[in-house]
């Protein structure tokens, strides 16, 4: 049960006289095994999802209807029957013969030899082909995947094709002021074609203005303005240790993704236990190797500062290896003063839960952390 | 260039090692060619395409593949065209390069070609196919195009412009219709191997910085002076040469 009192709920609450269900009674009887078996095999491919969604559907026709307007009140009509056909659908599972909805209501072919033969009598040509409901609205690409990736393939192929045939896209060409022949028989096609209905009911505007918010813009090209000489000291670095550092570097990104990639897979050896200690073997034999390159400490550190800041790529192979001397570089930039945040129930800053405040102190010796 | 060239080869590799193509339907269209050649009835092929999947494709759904199976079953019974084909070459004549040469326009020409030599191969793989074919991926990525996405949309628009190009009148193909083919004409161009083939266009257009790559003559540009392997090549060597350093590097760490 579920009560509320928000206003856009109540306000959207349409006051009807209460539904009477006229239901067919079966006779009491003892079930049986048998009975069973019947009973599943009626309620088989269960059509009480499918008439919700086709109710859903018209809605969407309907919102394309002025209110009052023949269509309109048609459509009114057929979205309260179709209370009833839910509860003849559920019906059926208990075995009583009751009818089904209209064919004509979500079926193309239905639809039109029902206007065919309505044509002879009345001027409504076309009426009920006006009113079809054999689309899901747009907003349910959402809740099924299927439609979704019908709907995605259908617009790609459709965009392509208004490009070559017309030269612009299909959201230009529908707002094109003077349409030839086949740019109209080419837009007529496509709101046929299209696996959905595009409509203005309620849920398709929402799911739009939903849509709107929750866009984001392609993550611009990362410049964060990090000055990473912080991190280097002035001494500079030699171009020939720079080389073979940056070759180092180039193998221990690629061994790097072999592992990630045989973690993926599964095929990784041992516990998360023994892969720690993997790391560190890795880890410890790649500080030997670009020791190898470079034996000063520090113009070692200014190198991997300068190869792995550059770019948007890994810093974890200049921390790896000279994690502790980017320490003292910072240090002495900052003539020794360290600001670090300590637990604080009233602090300012809030992270992770907690509360902290930044805190000041001043390391005695610079060589040391 | 993803088109299985040689129809033989393929099916003799699905009945001796029980492989399956990227396009699994290429495999299926060559069984079901054989099956229907050894005088099977519709239902057979069927039992024998089903039994062959299950047992080899390890995606295989049987009712997600039920209708494909059963349309191409029935295509290939009506259409009669059972051959098991091998393309060897696909030749260009003058007359279509000056087609192309006549959009004045090195990318859209690039695309042109490559339409061209994916026509070629699809009319000797369907001996009913007049000129068309889908402008699908592999048509774009053996074009080696350098243009933006947008322009790149707009290539076929541009040549349908010129009259090249004859499009459908349906909303969701993707197939075109060329033009310019020239079935009288002498070849000049002639590709048996189709690893970056738009290079031999731009070699007859008389672009200067198109080499024969040092280690298997097929084509590349050169974008450096150092420029000598083909892409397949230099691939190959690079690893070569990795492996070399590695090992070396490996010896180095150890001391
Ligand atoms: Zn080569």
């Amino acid at each position: 049960m579920l009560t509320t009192d928000n206003q856009w709920v109540m306000d959207a609450i349409k006051e009807l006289p209460a539904i009477i269900c006229d239901q067919k009674i079966v006779d009491k009887k003892l079930v049986e095994e048998a009975d069973l078996i019947q009973s599943n095999k009626d309620s088989m491919g269960d059509e009480i999802g499918a008439i919700t969604n086709r109710a859903t559907s018209m809605y969407d026709v309907q919102a394309g209807f002025v209110t009052d307007s023949m269509e309109y009140m048609e459509l009114d009509k057929r979205i309260k029957l179709c209370q009833h056909y839910q509860q003849n659908a559920i019906d059926k599972a208990k075995g009583i013969k009751s009818l089904p909805m209209p064919r004509h209501w979500y079926q193309y072919r239905a639809s039109n030899e029902m206007d065919k033969a309505a044509q002879q009598e009345e001027d409504v040509s076309g009426l009920n082909l006006r009113l079809l409901a054999n689309k899901k609205p747009y907003f349910m690409i959402y809740r099924y995947a299927g439609l979704m990736k019908e709907y995605k393939a259908f617009i790609k192929q459709a965009e392509q094709n208004a490009l070559n045939r017309f030269g612009m896209e299909i959201k230009k060409l529908i707002l094109k002021a003077e349409k030839s022949e086949e740019e109209k028989k080419f837009l007529a096609q496509y709101q046929w074609l299209l696996p959905v209905t595009e409509g203005p009911s309620i849920m398709n505007r929402l799911c739009r203005k939903i849509e709107a918010a929750l866009s984001f813009k392609p993550r611009q090209k990362r410049d964060s303005g990090f000055n990473y000489s912080i991190l280097m000291s002035e001494n500079g670095y030699g171009k020939k240790a720079y080389n073979q550092v940056a070759d180092l570097y180039e193998e221990y990104v690629h061994e790097t993704q072999t592992y990630r990639q045989l973690i993926k897979q599964g095929r990784a050896d041992g516990d998360a236990d023994s892969q720690g200690r993997q790391r560190q073997l890795f880890k410890e034999r790649f500080r030997q190797m670009a020791y190898a390159c470079c034996s000063n400490e520090e113009e070692l550190c200014n190198i991997l500062v300068e190869l792995c800041y550059k770019s948007s790529r890994s810093k974890q192979f200049a921390w790896d290896i000279s994690g502790e001397q980017m320490i003292r570089h910072l240090l002495r930039h900052s003539g020794g003063i360290l600001h670090y945040p300590e637990l604080d129930e009233y602090g300012e800053i809030e992270f992770g839960g907690e509360r902290f405040t930044l805190r000041t102190t001043r390391m005695e010796s610079q060589g040391e952390i | 260039m993803k088109t299985v060239l040689n129809e033989r080869h393929l099916l003799k590799r699905a009945i001796e090692e029980g492989y399956v193509s990227t396009k699994p339907t290429d495999t299926i269209r060559v069984l079901i060619k054989h099956h229907m050649r050894n005088q099977l009835d519709k239902t057979q092929v069927r039992q024998e395409v089903d039994r062959f999947m299950a047992s080899h494709f390890k995606f295989y759904h049987p009712l997600k593949w039920d209708g494909v199976i059963h349309r191409m079953i029935n295509s290939y019974g009506k259409s009669g065209d059972l051959k098991l084909h091998a393309v060897e070459q696909a030749g260009v004549t003058e007359g279509e390069l000056d087609a192309i040469r006549s959009l004045d326009h090195v990318e859209r020409e690039k695309f042109a070609f490559s339409l061209l030599v994916h026509c070629k191969i699809a009319n000797q793989l369907r001996d009913a196919n007049a000129n068309w074919i889908e402008a699908d991926k592999d048509v774009y990525d053996d074009s080696l195009l350098v243009l933006p996405a947008k322009e790149k949309r707009l290539l076929i628009h541009h040549l349908a412009g010129c009259g090249m190009l004859r499009l459908p009148s349906g909303i969701s193909s993707r197939k075109v219709q060329l033009n310019y083919v020239d079935h009288q004409g002498e070849p000049i161009i002639v590709l048996r191997e189709f690893t970056d083939f738009v290079y031999h266009y731009l070699k007859w257009r008389g672009d200067n910085r198109i080499i024969e790559c040092v280690r298997c003559t097929r084509l590349l540009q050169r974008t450096s002076n150092r420029s000598k392997y083909c892409r397949p090549c230099a691939h190959e060597v690079q690893r070569e040469q990795k492996t070399h350093w590695k090992r070396s590097k490996w010896y180095d760490g150890e001391n």
